[in-house]
């Protein structure tokens, strides 16, 4: 590990009248990383991005910014206003009575360069200086990620700032968003509780979950291991759909309601594997231990919700012609599994 | 939807109610036109009376205070407001609380407090040689304490609405400690401050209490002397001249209030972090707080109450206290009924039919409040005096003022506003769905009123009827010229006549149960609200 990451916490620890909130939290966010931290609601993921920027102080634990220690067992050894962190808040916070330009300059007082470019990147100079309610949502988006990355702070946090926005208007932000941090080079922490938003944009997704001495990361990985292998089942079904089969694992198999299945890491003993929808398929059959309840068009497949001797799960098909509610049939899981042992 | 829509009753109600503004204003219109003349005194041109009467020397005079008073509170109050809601230090709710007080206190009282502490004769006096407390100062300190707490509250207000994001958001900027307060609080509460500084001075025009007391001459104070010396043409040249300063600054404010929510609405309100302050700073907010509330509450409270001591001391024979108090009580009641019935028309019909004729409805209902008391007192008494002379009935004027209806109409100018924006608010608040919901579960329109809007109204009303009572008992100049002809003589009546003749024992025994009044009504207020 390097002591010049953008970010580096350790052992961090964090209370509200004597309520844990955070719990030993570890994380260390690379050079030009975009990081996405996914939990529940309520579980102090907005917490830790005010104590990274110093708008809160932690009870322990050490905070580095760019290989400089700016908070250390309960004190902020480097005020707010001077750890050169960008933040963007879920309500923008845009100062109403400053137009575009003043808002984005208000970090750089003496560089209309720096605004000019920015207003460049944003595609908004045209509306410098319109006032804050003069813009659409997704305009004062893009001014407060401006604003944000003016002072070129190494580190930008995003306080779940697509919570506020339309379907579509998030997909033309999140592609905005991407090209506006890879023209910066800043390294990024976004928090969200939506998985769609963490896996499109993170490098890396940590999982922050509840529990009663406050709030851990419990797995941190690329959006792909987390969504294959997740470490928990609370991580298996925040990361997507899922279904947690009964199952005895004996090295590379398992056995399960369902009949034998191929496990991806190999283990011994009773537990549970991670189905989900796209690994598992419907098969008609007169003769079959399974019944089709559901049946829902998703656009490009449908999903079967089935009943098995294992329980009701949801499986997938891409066929046109999907088979009708109450066709009998067999469910069989198509993929290795991830097992999660008990 | 089927929200209800207002009927033409309620139009003409409306229309009527509102149009009780204007009485005044046509009266001293007719008064310009046709100068009313004491058969027993020489007649005299307008412009010679303008000369006479020194009006250019009196409007510099109002001008020159009200500008003082309402600079000196905007600085004060605009400091407390950010104390009370920025700021944390020991006490500070309670203090933030307290500094509200002054709302309570009569002008006339604290002045003529003040007065007696800073007299030559006084223990102060006699120490520091002090000459005699009148004039432009005492007035100047009198006003800056009673109008401080309503600069307060209405920058605390804009401060409230203040996201808390917004100055996380400049933290992380880097924005200092100054630019925080000059780039962001600062341009959030200037329209508030530019509004509580009109408010101020709109106030100050309108003060009749603490300049008679003090004696110092403003436009009302000749006023009032003019009516009661009946040198009515003098009084016409006054009034008008009260008027044409008063109504530009009460279209100013009107203007300037526009604006406040149009700004702030765009801010998301969230709970802000504290700034903790330092020794120096913690010295200067409680002597902030204490030189408020040691004026504008403690100290009439010891001088009031130093004033009946020494009567019963000296053995000296107290006024009966009972007839003032019961004539205070009947007057507040009444009024207070009065003008809250009076409030709903014009109140239902513009909330549900806010522009157009809404409009013009609202803002003649709010004129009256902002003009002085002692100037629609006496619009409406010429309005009587014309209305007698053109239906050529002699004693009309004399049966006007004392059945009382006069002393309603005046207290209604004054007072409307207060019962109408309380009202409606109410109305505002009651959802359109409920109609809807009434309405196809079979409800007639007096049933939906009597089940459904009135328990929601009920809040606003009694707020309603406890803001203009608490102001009735507190009024001077409508009482003083009206409330005579009844033979009512109410407590701010007693405490203003028994002060001039120097009975103190008598004005601190009223100026007590007043005050002991006047508090435990603010008090009841402010759970009420609490509760609601």
């Amino acid at each position: 590990m390097s002591n010049s990451s953008p970010l580096m916490i350790k052992d961090l620890s964090c209370a509200y009248q004597d309520q844990p909130i955070l719990n030993n939290i570890h994380l260390e966010v690379k050079k030009g990383e975009f990081m996405a931290i996914l939990g529940p609601s309520g579980g102090g993921k907005s917490t830790l991005l005010r104590l990274i920027s110093g708008l809160a102080q932690a009870r322990a634990g050490e905070i580095q910014i760019a290989g400089k220690t700016v908070a250390r067992q309960g004190l902020n050894l480097i005020p707010v206003e001077k750890r050169n962190v960008g933040l963007v808040f879920q309500d923008y916070a845009l100062f109403p009575f400053q137009t575009v330009r003043e808002n984005i300059g208000f970090g750089v007082k003496n560089d209309p360069q720096r605004v000019n470019e920015l207003l460049q990147l944003i595609h908004m100079p045209h509306l410098a200086d319109r006032l804050p309610y003069q813009l659409s949502g997704g305009q004062q988006q893009r001014v407060a990620l401006a604003r944000a990355l003016a002072p070129r702070p190494p580190l930008l946090l995003l306080d779940e700032p697509f919570a506020n926005v339309d379907t579509t208007l998030r997909q033309q932000l999140i592609t905005a968003l991407r090209q506006l941090v890879a023209h910066e080079h800043t390294s990024v922490i976004l928090v969200t509780h939506d998985r769609n938003e963490a896996f499109a944009l993170a490098d890396r997704v940590a999982i922050l979950m509840s529990g009663p001495q406050g709030s851990h990361i419990v797995q941190c990985a690329t959006p792909e291991v987390v969504y294959q292998q997740p470490a928990n089942r609370d991580v298996a079904l925040l990361a997507g759909a899922a279904f947690l089969l009964p199952a005895t694992a004996a090295g590379d198999s398992a056995q399960t309601p369902l009949g034998t299945v191929t496990l991806q890491n190999p283990q011994v003993g009773s537990g549970e594997i991670v189905v989900r929808p796209e690994m598992a398929s419907f098969i008609p059959d007169p003769m079959g231990n399974a019944t089709l309840l559901q049946c829902t068009f998703q656009g490009c497949h449908y999903h079967l919700l089935c009943d098995t001797p294992g329980g009701q799960l949801f499986t997938e098909t891409r066929s046109k012609t999907p088979p009708a509610v109450g066709t009998k049939g067999n469910v069989k899981i198509i993929e290795a599994c991830w097992f999660l042992p008990t | 939807m089927i929200t209800p829509r207002p009927t033409k009753l309620l139009l003409i109600l409306a229309l009527l109610t509102s149009g009780i503004m204007l009485l005044p204003l046509i009266g001293l219109g007719l008064g310009l036109i046709n100068p009313p003349q004491n058969p027993l005194m020489s007649q005299s041109s307008l412009l010679e009376l303008w000369s006479q009467g020194d009006v250019w020397g009196l409007l510099i005079n109002t001008i020159i205070l009200g500008l003082s008073v309402a600079i000196l509170a905007v600085i004060f109050g605009t400091y407390l407001a950010y104390l009370s809601m920025r700021a944390d230090y020991p006490f500070q709710r309670i203090l933030a609380l307290l500094g509200l007080l002054p709302l309570a206190m009569p002008s006339y009282i604290l002045a003529a407090c003040l007065r007696e502490v800073l007299s030559p004769s006084s223990f102060l006096g006699l120490t520091f040689n002090l000459p005699f407390f009148t004039g432009f100062f005492p007035v100047l300190i009198t006003l800056v304490v009673i109008t401080t707490p309503y600069v307060q509250l209405l920058v605390s207000a804009s401060l409230a609405r203040l996201s808390g994001t917004e100055l996380d958001a400049a933290r992380t900027l880097g924005a200092t400690r100054f630019t925080l307060f000059w780039k962001i609080i600062l341009p959030h509460a200037r329209p508030s401050i530019a509004f509580a500084f009109l408010i101020s001075l709109l106030y100050v025009v309108s003060e009749f209490g603490a300049v008679s007391v003090l004696n110092y001459p403003v436009l009302t104070w000749r006023l009032y002397q003019a009516v009661d010396h009946q040198q009515l043409a003098q009084a016409t040249l006054l009034g008008c001249s009260l008027l044409a300063l008063s109504i530009p600054m009460v279209l100013i404010s009107r203007l300037v209030h526009g604006q406040v929510p149009l700004i702030t609405q765009i801010a998301n309100p969230k709970l802000t972090t504290r700034r903790n302050l330092n020794l120096t700073e913690r010295c200067f907010a409680y002597i902030m707080h204490a030189l408020l509330l040691g004026l504008g509450v403690v100290l009439p409270v010891i001088v009031l109450s130093v004033w009946v001591s020494n009567g019963l001391e000296n053995q000296i024979t107290f006024a009966p206290i009972y007839p003032a108090l019961a004539d205070s009580l009947k007057i507040a009641l009444m009024a207070a009924v009065f003008i809250v019935l009076l409030s709903v028309a014009p109140a239902w019909f513009v909330a549900r039919k806010p522009y157009g004729v809404g409009r013009l409805i609202e803002q003649a209902t709010y004129l009256g409040s902002a003009l002085p008391g002692v100037l629609l007192a006496f619009g409406l008494m010429l309005m009587a005096l014309f209305l007698a002379r053109s239906l050529h009935h002699a004693n009309l004027y004399a049966l006007l003022l004392q059945s009382g209806l006069l002393l309603m109409l005046g207290y209604t100018l004054c007072f409307l506003a207060q019962s109408y924006a309380s009202v409606k608010t109410a109305i505002l608040r009651l959802d359109p769905r409920l109609y809807d919901s009434a309405k196809t579960l079979g409800a007639s329109q007096f049933r939906y009123f009597t089940r459904i809007a009135l328990p929601g109204l009920m809040p606003g009303l009694v707020t309603a009827f406890i803001l203009v009572f608490i102001a009735v008992l507190k009024e001077l100049p409508v009482t003083l010229l009206l409330a005579g002809a009844m033979g009512l003589r109410p407590l701010s009546f007693r405490v203003f006549d028994r002060y001039q003749e120097a009975f103190l024992h008598d004005t601190g025994l009223a100026g007590l149960v007043l005050l002991l009044l006047s508090f435990t009504m603010t008090a009841l207020i402010l759970r009420w609200r609490s509760h609601v």
